[in-house]
């Protein structure tokens, strides 16, 4: 079994200057240390659509940086299609490709169109392979009106499509997307998110995603790898991840003036229909419904490491 | 080698889309020798000759104008905002992309200016050559190297952001000493000796005036002397560019989350 990336108590700090007297600063400095990235290990198979999801500040985004050989880890172990990123980044660089929502890398002053004639110098693709492999993607992610256009012209929607086609030019074997859909409308979300799991089943790229946008989660990827505090906290595939919360049910309630409540059971402390029978007592009701808690709350709930919620009913938020 | 290629290919080919900048440069170079030379006309020369003084302030001129001050607050910008760190995701290397795209723009703009501004100068001087004309396309060589330097000292102070949270200053003061040590509006043959002898440990004579002065005096001795000096302080800014941006490299942390 191939591996597409394989990381073995992989950890990162960071160091920052205490706040010292003049003479202490200069003999004797300290450092506070922030580890924002502890003791990581987990593998990916080549193929596999993987979301690397976390809270703010949680490491993720160190974790992707470690793995592009834009930061060095501290210690432990990292391989990406067998190669060390801290030691063969030019050659990596071949065989991975990477979008950034929130930073640009396509150059601001040229056209798409310019950008990746130079790219395709920069990978050394050839000339032919270039054009082919550009018509397809130019179709793939109907950029061809604006091809020709100065970047700094386009709305966003525009730009991650530029930006996601520059990273696929070399045929990269792993993708790393860092908050891709980030600003962007539910259309444009929704065609990116197609056209990343056509890629993946067409060509076998490896997709590694960080989102906060649980549809990113649910439509694109087959795995989720939670982490918090620069730890792993669960690795488990979508299926599993939402069959093990599939047993809590969030339950709305209209009564008869409009009020809506919500309420959160457990089936496995409380059958349903024992909650659904204490809340028929407690309102006026034109209406229910039962619903499975969304990815999102799925993911609010490891965030906060809940435990199961106790065996009642409990209220939510109007 | 190819990518630098295509790199140096594109800031070349961006360059000469700006037309508009390029008569803009010339207006401005016009202007100032022309300022300069009626202010040497009231501190009455010197002891050289009008004609030769006009060539001279062109010569300056043409590389003050050629070289490309952008890169210095692009890579300044690229640093202090992490961006240069993306460029390690990409099989290149940042730092020869920008000496190789600001070598670009300054071959772009070079010849424009030779050209326009030899028009100049022969206008400016109502159809009069320097001394020793036949020293012109020799200093046009040299001025080549000279670009490269200056050049390739804008990305050094451009590093500096690794350092410092302004290089504009920086690069301020480096442009007062191409003015005051390379003689820019001044052969530093007037000033007193001691200041003459502190300007040669300096690179700004060797880049400025000493290929500006063989236009009115020429000789082989001088070209090699120049050439010598030249290629040292151009070959000792790249490496002082390498070494900055492998402690760049080392201390590059972008920001998580």
């Amino acid at each position: 079994m191939s591996y597409a990336i394989e990381v073995k108590n992989l950890s990162k700090s960071f160091y920052s200057r205490k706040k010292q007297g003049f003479w202490a600063g200069i003999f004797a400095r300290k450092y506070n240390e922030k580890k924002a990235v502890n003791k990581l290990s987990f593998t990916i198979k080549e193929g596999e659509r993987v979301a690397f999801i976390g809270p703010n500040g949680a490491g993720k985004s160190t974790t992707i940086k470690m793995l592009t050989s834009i930061l060095h880890p501290t210690s432990g172990r990292a391989r990406v299609m067998g190669m060390n990123p801290a030691e063969d980044r030019e050659l990596l660089a071949y065989n991975i490709g990477a979008v950034f929502g929130q930073r640009s890398q396509l150059w601001q002053h040229l056209s798409p169109m310019k950008s990746f004639e130079l790219l395709a110098a920069v990978y050394d693709i050839p000339e032919s392979t270039f054009k082919k492999r550009l018509k397809n993607l130019v179709a793939t992610f109907e950029i061809g009106e604006y091809i020709d256009k100065p970047v700094r012209t386009f709305s966003l929607g525009e730009r991650m499509r530029c930006e996601i086609v520059a990273s696929l030019l070399h045929n990269p074997k792993v993708l790393f997307l860092d908050e891709p859909t980030i600003g962007l409308d539910v259309v444009a979300k929704a065609k990116i998110r197609e056209t990343l799991k056509e890629l993946n089943r067409r060509e076998g790229t490896t997709i590694i995603l960080t989102s906060h946008d649980a549809g990113d989660i649910e439509d694109v990827c087959n795995r989720a790898i939670i982490i918090n505090h620069g730890k792993i906290v669960i690795d488990e595939s979508i299926t599993k991840l939402k069959a093990q919360y599939l047993s809590r049910k969030v339950i709305r309630a209209t009564g008869a003036r409009g009020k809506i409540s919500v309420y959160e059971i457990d089936t496995k402390c409380m059958p349903l229909q024992a909650a659904l029978a204490d809340i028929i007592k407690k309102d006026d009701l034109v209406d229910l419904t039962i619903e499975d808690p969304s990815m999102e709350e799925i993911i609010k709930d490891v965030y906060s490491k809940s435990e199961n919620i106790s065996c009642s009913i409990k209220l939510r938020g109007k | 080698m190819h990518k630098y290629l295509a790199f140096f290919k594109t800031a070349y080919i961006t360059e000469l889309k700006n037309p508009y900048m390029i008569v803009m440069r010339l207006v401005m170079l016009t202007l100032l020798v022309f300022v300069t030379q009626q202010l040497w006309l009231v501190i009455g020369h010197k002891g050289f000759e009008p004609v030769n003084i006009v060539w001279y302030l062109v010569m300056n001129e043409m590389l003050f104008f050629s070289y490309d001050g952008k890169m210095q607050k692009k890579i300044h910008n690229d640093i202090r905002s992490g961006n240069v760190g993306y460029s390690l995701i990409r099989p290149f290397s940042y730092l020869s992309q920008c000496i190789t795209e600001s070598t670009g723009m300054f071959l772009a703009r070079i010849p424009f200016l030779m050209v326009g501004g030899g028009i100049i100068a022969y206008l400016l001087t109502g159809g009069g050559l320097p001394t020793t004309y036949w020293g012109i396309p020799v200093a046009l060589l040299l001025m080549l190297v000279s670009g490269i330097f200056f050049n390739t000292s804008q990305v050094v102070i451009g590093l500096l952001g690794l350092y410092m949270q302004n290089t504009h200053s920086v690069a301020m003061i480096f442009q007062k000493f191409m003015f005051l040590l390379g003689g820019l509006l001044f052969p530093i043959t007037v000033y007193p000796q001691w200041l003459q002898d502190i300007a040669a440990w300096t690179p700004f004579p060797w880049a400025v005036y000493e290929v500006s002065r063989l236009v009115y005096e020429f000789n082989w001795g001088i070209v090699f002397n120049t050439a010598a000096h030249l290629i040292m302080w151009t070959v000792a800014t790249f490496i002082l560019a390498y070494v900055i941006f492998k402690q760049l490299l080392k201390k590059v942390s972008v920001n998580g989350g």
